[in-house]
């Protein structure tokens, strides 16, 4: 057998989510095969079903080599220590008890062998990083893997260490092993990997047999551009805004994200690029060392609660509604009110105005135009597109200056989406700022003035609305540079 | 005071009070590592102390007493087992419903059993042998330390380095830890989780039994209400500081320990008797701030990027 | 609705069940045809008489406090298992108080509970700070701390505050006043208005005010409440606060209503109020009046066991057995609920990518 891997047709749905749609892959023996796509392409599904882990609904799967998967999300135990990681599920016996020495020995050969040495006395969670992917690495080779399906396994390493890596990966090849390289990072792709294979929506869009792929048309590939015409986004007219107001900056890296009135910004990434931790820093909810200061409407608020930003004007629409936007216990009516109810509603001894506050839910769920059966419904019975609906309304329409949309129309349905992202723009238009958070390129284009790129925590570029195309975004989402030719 | 702190007898007697506590923390212990976090230890270590005073009264015979504790530990475990690991149900509400059920049914159990109120205490509730170890009890002082203690707290001793031996070195411990460690990692290389749980929870209320039943039977053989005294939670205490270290136990339960014997002394050095229902809780406090203190030292090299 | 119900049907079946087995252990002890006469002494002892319905009372109003601090506490998740602590915290507080509080009755009385509340509130401060300190959740320091504050007690009543003239008990002097009896000579003291004007006040803040919207919304979801605004930490503390003076409160109603003292061993223990209070939390729907009926029928247990014990000979200490057997029986059937309801939402188990944390999977 000449192929590792084959996958025809592979289907798998959860509920109405189709993760695959119909992926095909082949992997032929002793390449380094690269599997790219963005967040929600289907990558990581493929993968379990490939190991077993998840049963496809339909679909070929062909498997001629022992697999094993180092998800993105390692699987160590920290507390275990490296040899102990290494040989757990598979510990080997002499006399009843564990035969560490043994397996010490073994581990020591494979380590040799493959010039990977680690420190197998030592406590896997004093490991860093890198060394705890080695140790993942070694886990699944002493468990005889000979296909090595690796799932972003360069997300949070340093060059020099990505380097390591690659030179690892090479000598495993030479040895016979096959390896599945799934990332969304270009560049890599080309340095390492013999073949390629682009996934779209859970649907093979692009694969290349051998090196004949280029960058341009595998970023191309990966965020949907038919083909080599860059898509122009629908256009809008606007007031010269570069002198309008600053209401929000963060420091990213040696940039600085400025978000100004009347604008949407726009950040894009592939998830897992620093977005996450720039949401929670820029509002207060955690502390994280590689940003820098944040100023809403020009006052500096490093070290403010969340609290007073939000009476300074910041306001959040976040990621997961249904964790940190919403208490869906409780009815529409103290979900717009929020845990801090503002002092318009607040009478004498802090008793609430439960009049004002009814009118103030009812007038936010009409201009959110959310369907719902009254303001006394709890918020966990409306649909995600509605409860999304009802919180982006009470974002917007509570007196904020500036509003950071995390994914605001993730899992939304179409109507509800396209109603959040008009809102978005009319409150930008209104004179207020928007930073809009999204791995949705489509979206991003729809509605906002200019897109800063994220990539490993720090700013890959800005790109104005009159230079918005896929190919360019793809690339800086794919870590090459603004300034490179492909 | 010196004397105290040098009297063989008094650390004889120290090792002694310890193993009840060594034997529950045990117990507790395999609980907590497999990722049940039992806090039932003080009714099921009651519970167990009744049935060790009623079965060695009955048969009057020791061993039918440890048997009896075994049994109930065994079965107020399997009530955990079944409530909390395979029917989900909380795991601090069974823990709490059980130390009440434990302090509340035993005295009437008293009541039914022997018509009798506060305590019962007979000849015929045979305690525990003590064992002369040849060889040690030569040695000066240490032999009176070492030598003449209870079968169980020998027993007990064996009993930590074989669990220790049990969770470090063989596939069913090191499985039971990741059950705890990391749920989902265990699942995922097949471990059967829940049935390991179901397990550590089986075996940890024999060891809780036979922590019962040293106290009941260990020095003094008799029951009287209430007498675990918190003992439970001291226990729990000791398996918090023991983290991950299962050997630790032992030092921690003869330091525990002193408090319980020399408190009893505690008058005739001039120091307030009360304080002995203060000591081992402020003890253990300390000793929890102290070893939380000693783990932020050592910073751990972690994630580069 | 279908889920308040569902809670109802389990409590119900789970009194069912309690009921059952309190008759059964009567039975065993106390011989079959007991059964009986102990119902009798059972409805005797709880509401028979004048003296019975204030016992009944008596025995409540510290159930009661004590259930609305853990009621409060648990309804911002935290599960601070220390009311018996505070509750004796407030007690001995009070006990030691009050004869060195010069002033007329009035005076004396008022500035006695601000003493014991204060009590518990510094009580149930230093459980979180140590919690937070030794980072050891809450839960486990709570239990270990109440069996501090016991020996506390008991060192401070017999060191510090004793009463010199009173022989072969230990306890502090008696206070110079005391919560006026409403019912002469029976136990029914002014502490049970005070009791129930703290729970009315509960209710009325969770339900009408900006803090109680809080305090609901932060037990729905503290995430949601923290991105809101609500800072976390600030803020259990503060609960954990309250909570205590709450239970410090129930310490000197005890004292001032009751026993006119603090008697060494009479508050705390296993068969502690607070214990009762807490199951009572953990029993009733969160923050409602109900938790008025709930702690008489509670007490009313256990008075009505106190009357079997008089008549029949049972160990009252059945009351302990009846509250395990009640809260394993609703455990089971909240456990069973949940199971139900995973089951029920099993096909939304969909990796769609909520990337919470750096590094998602696709």
């Amino acid at each position: 057998m000449t192929n590792a891997l084959l996958c025809r047709g592979i289907r798998k749905s959860f509920g109405p989510v189709h993760a695959l749609n119909g992926t095909d892959l082949t992997v032929r023996r002793g390449t380094i095969h690269g599997l790219v796509g963005e967040n929600g392409a289907g990558k990581s599904t493929l993968m379990k079903v490939v190991v077993g882990e998840l049963q496809p609904d339909s679909g070929y799967l062909e498997l001629n080599a022992t697999p094993g998967l180092i998800r993105q999300q390692l699987s160590t135990i920290p507390e275990f220590s490296v040899l102990d990681n290494i040989i757990f599920g598979a510990e080997p016996l002499r006399r009843g008890l564990v035969a560490r020495r043994a397996a010490a020995e073994r581990i020591g050969q494979l380590m040799e062998e493959i010039g990977l040495p680690l420190p197998l006395g030592a406590e896997a969670a004093l490991l860093p990083l890198a060394l705890q992917q080695r140790m993942e690495i070694l886990r699944v080779l002493y468990h005889q893997a000979e296909l090595i399906l690796m799932d972003e396994p360069t997300a949070l390493l340093t060059p020099n260490e990505v380097e390591a890596m690659s030179a690892l990966l090479r000598r495993l090849v030479a040895q016979g092993h096959t390896i599945v390289f799934i990332t969304h990072k270009l560049r890599e792709v080309e340095a390492l990997c013999d073949a390629v294979t682009v996934i779209r929506h859970g649907v093979t869009t692009h694969h290349w047999p051998d090196r004949s792929f280029t960058i341009a048309a595998m970023a191309a590939a990966m965020v949907g551009d038919a083909g080599g015409a860059d898509a122009m986004p629908p256009e809008r007219e606007g007031p010269d805004l570069t002198r309008a107001d600053v209401l929000l900056s963060v420091g990213v890296g040696g940039h600085r994200i400025d978000v100004r009135a009347g604008e949407v910004t726009g950040i894009a990434g592939v998830a897992g690029n620093g977005q996450d931790a720039l949401v929670e820093h820029v509002c207060g909810l955690a502390d994280h060392a590689g940003f820098g200061a944040v100023t809403i409407g020009g006052v500096p608020v490093d070290g403010w609660p969340t609290k007073r930003r939000r009476t300074a004007g910041l306001r959040l629409i976040p990621a997961d509604a249904r964790r940190w936007g919403s208490a869906v216990e409780a009815t529409l009516v103290d979900n717009v009110a929020t845990a801090e109810v503002s002092p318009a509603f607040k009478g004498r001894f802090g008793t609430l105005r439960k009049g004002a506050m009814a009118r103030h839910a009812a007038e936010t769920v009409a201009a959110g135009q959310v369907v719902t059966a009254g303001i006394q419904q709890k918020a966990g019975e409306l649909s995600g597109g509605n409860l999304q609906r009802l919180i982006a309304a009470r974002e917007l329409n509570s007196g904020g200056t500036v509003v950071v949309a995390h994914e605001p129309t993730r899992g939304v349905d179409f109507k509800a989406a396209r109603a959040i992202r008009g809102r978005l723009r009319t409150f930008a238009d209104q004179g207020g700022a928007t930073l809009l958070v999204s791995s949705d390129l489509d979206e991003l284009f729809e509605i906002s003035d200019r897109i800063v790129v994220m990539y490993r925590g720090e700013v890959a570029g800005e790109v104005p609305r009159a230079e918005f195309s896929r190919a360019r975004l793809g690339k800086l989402m794919g870590g090459i540079g603004a300034g490179e030719t492909s | 005071m010196i004397d105290l702190l040098t009297s063989a007898m008094i650390w004889g007697r120290t090792l002694d009070a310890g193993t009840s506590l060594l034997l529950v923390a045990l117990g507790g212990y395999l609980c907590v590592r497999s990722g049940v976090f039992n806090i039932a230890l003080e009714g099921t270590m009651i519970s167990s102390c009744f049935a060790a005073v009623a079965c060695s009264f009955w048969a009057v015979n020791w061993g039918f007493g440890v048997l009896g504790a075994v049994a109930t530990g065994v079965a107020v475990t399997a009530v955990l087992a079944v409530l909390c690991v395979y029917l989900q149900a909380d795991v601090l509400l069974v823990g709490l419903a059980v130390n009440l059920f434990g302090l509340g049914a035993t005295p009437l159990l008293l009541q039914w059993a022997f018509d009798i109120r506060g305590g019962f205490t007979s000849p015929e509730v045979r305690p525990l042998p003590h064992l002369d170890v040849p060889g040690v009890e030569a040695v000066p002082w240490l032999g009176d330390v070492v030598s003449g203690r209870s079968l169980l707290t020998y027993l007990a001793w064996l009993l930590t380095a074989a669990v220790t031996i049990w969770l470090g070195h063989t596939r069913s411990g090191m499985a039971l830890r990741a059950a705890g460690l990391r749920e989902e990692i265990a699942a995922a290389s097949g471990v059967p989780v829940r049935r390991i749980r179901a397990t550590a929870l089986l075996i940890g209320g024999a060891l809780m039994g036979l922590g019962g039943a040293q106290l009941a039977l260990g020095d003094v053989a008799q029951f009287s209400e209430g007498m675990t005294s918190g003992r439970g939670f001291v226990a729990l205490a000791m398996v918090l500081i023991a983290a991950r270290r299962v050997w630790t136990l032992l030092p921690l339960s003869i330091g525990f320990a002193v408090f319980d014997v020399v408190g009893l002394s505690l008058q005739s050095a001039g120091l307030w008797s009360e304080l002995t229902y203060v000591l081992p809780y402020a003890a253990a406090l300390a000793i929890l701030l102290l070893a939380r203190l000693w783990s932020r030292r050592r910073l751990p090299v972690t994630a580069s990027a | 609705m279908s889920v308040d119900r569902r809670a109802t049907q389990i409590m119900a079946l789970a009194l069912l069940i309690g009921l059952a087995i309190a008759g059964a252990i009567i039975a065993a002890v106390g011989g079959g045809a007991s059964l009986p006469a102990a119902a009798a002494a059972f409805a005797e002892g709880a509401y028979g008489s004048g003296a019975s319905w204030g016992a009944t009372v008596a025995t409540a109003v510290p159930v009661l406090l004590t259930g609305i601090s853990a009621s409060i506490a648990f309804r911002a998740g935290v599960f601070n298992l220390g009311q018996p602590g505070m509750f004796v915290a407030g007690a001995v507080a009070a006990g030691a108080a009050a004869p060195m509080l010069a002033g007329p009755p009035v005076l004396n009385v008022l500035s006695t509970l601000v003493v014991a509340v204060t009590a518990g509130a510094l009580w149930a401060a230093l459980i979180t700070t140590l919690s937070r300190l030794t980072a050891v959740d809450v839960l486990v320091i709570s239990l270990i701390t109440n069996y501090l504050a016991d020996g506390l007690a008991t060192l401070l009543t017999t060191r510090v505050f004793r009463d010199p003239t009173a022989l072969g008990v230990i306890e502090t002097r008696l206070v110079p006043a005391r919560l006026p009896l409403l019912i002469e000579q029976s136990s029914f003291h002014a502490g049970a208005l005070l009791a129930v004007a703290v729970c009315v006040l509960y209710w009325w803040i969770l339900n009408h005010t900006s803090p109680g919207h809080r305090l609901r919304l932060y037990g729905h979801n503290p995430d949601f409440a923290a991105a809101s605004g609500t800072p976390r930490r600030r803020y259990e503390m503060h609960i954990t606060v309250v909570a205590g003076a709450v239970s410090g409160l129930a310490g000197g109603i005890q004292v001032l209503g009751v026993f006119l003292r603090y008697i060494d061993g009479s508050i705390g223990g296993s068969s502690s109020a607070a214990w009762t209070g807490m199951i009572l939390a953990i029993l009733a729907p969160l923050g409602s009046l109900l938790l008025i009926p709930g702690a008489l029928f509670l007490a009313s247990l256990q008075t009505g066991l106190l009357g079997v014990e008089r008549e029949i000979g049972v160990s009252s200490r059945l009351s302990l057995v009846v509250q395990a057997i009640v809260m394993i029986a609703v455990a089971w059937g909240r456990g069973r609920a949940m199971r139900a309801q995973r089951a029920g939402s099993a096909g939304d188990g969909a990796p769609v990518p909520q990337p919470q944390t750096e590094g998602a999977k696709s």
